[in-house]
């Protein structure tokens, strides 16, 4: 008896399986690509960042070797400007003092302490009302801060004897200042 | 038939988004950050190239001031001659018509003014008394104020004369530099 075998028949897929098939095999390579990619780039670029950081090595030593030698002249200089800033004329005292003396009256002993612009200077005049005037211009004038009068009184010889502790403004040691030379 | 392969392609596909999800998402975010990272060492670069050139200007144009700076190195020796000072002074005062009296140079050859701590500039007072008429006070105080060395003048005085000559006793101050000195940070008390 023969055996017949009985032909199998054609499966046949609905054809929005076969779509749905295609595109979970497009993604497949899709994402098999993208994770090539990336990780090739991801190396590529690891590669890179160290080629950069061997770039950027000798250029942070020159930088660093440049700032060595540039760092304390600045340093130095800007000290120096600090320094010249601070460095005061004491001789415009002297040319203020003559400056603002009136004909009638005579300074003598001078002390004169530059930390606190300070000047202490004795003095004889004629009559009080040269003393009144004297006061007056020295009051009038910018560059004095304060004035205080003391020790005022009559010497042996007729004259008015006075002692003048004079503050100044910081001005007076500017070399703009320089007045009378 | 048709139900175990949509199983299969379902199937699939949740794998895909499950590997998606934990393999895809993780190598584009590296991705990201790698890219990130080189354009900053790009922009790094560009900013370290740049700062050196300008380094190299600064420098080029420094070289154009060597007598200014070593005016600056006068002004301010690392290592003070106190005898060549003394004899400016000596020098300067005799010029200017005046006489020597007195000095006090002691504080110069201090140990504490070499070693004060946090201060680049040191100063180094000392005393002088000069004796001769008003005019040559005047002269002499300005040639010590256009010194190279930045002497200042700390304070005069001078009692009155009648022969028109006086000593003037005078505190100066001139400085000396320690490069490596850095100003200290306020000590924190245990």
């Amino acid at each position: 008896m023969a055996i017949e075998i009985a032909p199998r028949g054609k499966i046949k897929l609905p054809f929005w399986l076969i779509v749905l098939g295609v595109f979970a095999i497009i993604l497949l390579i899709g994402f098999l690509g993208s994770y090539f990619y990336l990780e090739i780039s991801i190396k590529k670029m690891s590669q890179e960042i160290q080629e950069k950081g061997t770039t950027l090595t000798p250029l942070i030593e020159a930088i660093e070797k440049k700032e060595e030698e540039l760092n304390p002249i600045e340093k130095k200089i800007d000290d120096f400007g600090e320094l010249l800033q601070k460095h005061k004329i004491p001789l415009n005292i002297f040319n203020f003092l003559e400056k603002i003396c009136l004909p009638a009256v005579w300074f003598s002993d001078f002390n004169f302490t530059s930390e606190e612009r300070e000047v202490i200077v004795s003095g004889h005049t004629d009559t009080f009302v040269i003393l009144e005037q004297q006061i007056l211009v020295l009051k009038q004038d910018p560059l004095v801060k304060s004035l205080n009068i003391s020790g005022v009184s009559i010497s042996e010889e007729g004259k008015v004897d006075f002692t003048f502790l004079l503050t100044f403004a910081p001005q007076i040691f500017t070399p703009l200042e320089i007045t009378g030379q | 038939m048709k139900r175990p392969i949509l199983i299969i392609i379902v199937g699939f596909l949740i794998l895909l988004a499950v590997g998606g999800y934990f393999l895809g998402w993780p190598k584009y975010q590296e991705f990201g950050d790698k890219k990130l990272e080189v354009e900053g060492k790009d922009t790094e670069i560009k900013q370290k190239e740049e700062y050196l050139s300008k380094l190299e200007v600064f420098s080029n144009r420094l070289s154009e001031y060597n007598n200014e700076l070593a005016e600056i190195d006068f002004a301010l020796p690392v290592e003070p001659s106190i005898a060549a000072l003394f004899i400016f002074f000596q020098k300067t005062i005799s010029e200017n018509g005046l006489i020597l009296k007195d000095t006090d140079l002691g504080e110069l050859f201090s140990s504490e003014i070499q070693g004060t701590p946090g201060e680049r500039i040191q100063k180094m007072p000392f005393s002088i008394s000069v004796t001769g008429s008003y005019p040559a006070l005047k002269n002499f105080l300005s040639v010590v104020y256009r010194n190279t060395r930045l002497i200042e003048v700390n304070s005069i005085s001078f009692p009155s004369s009648e022969e028109g000559l006086f000593t003037s006793n005078l505190v100066l101050e001139t400085h000396a530099y320690q490069p490596k000195a850095e100003k200290k940070e306020a000590e924190i008390p245990e």
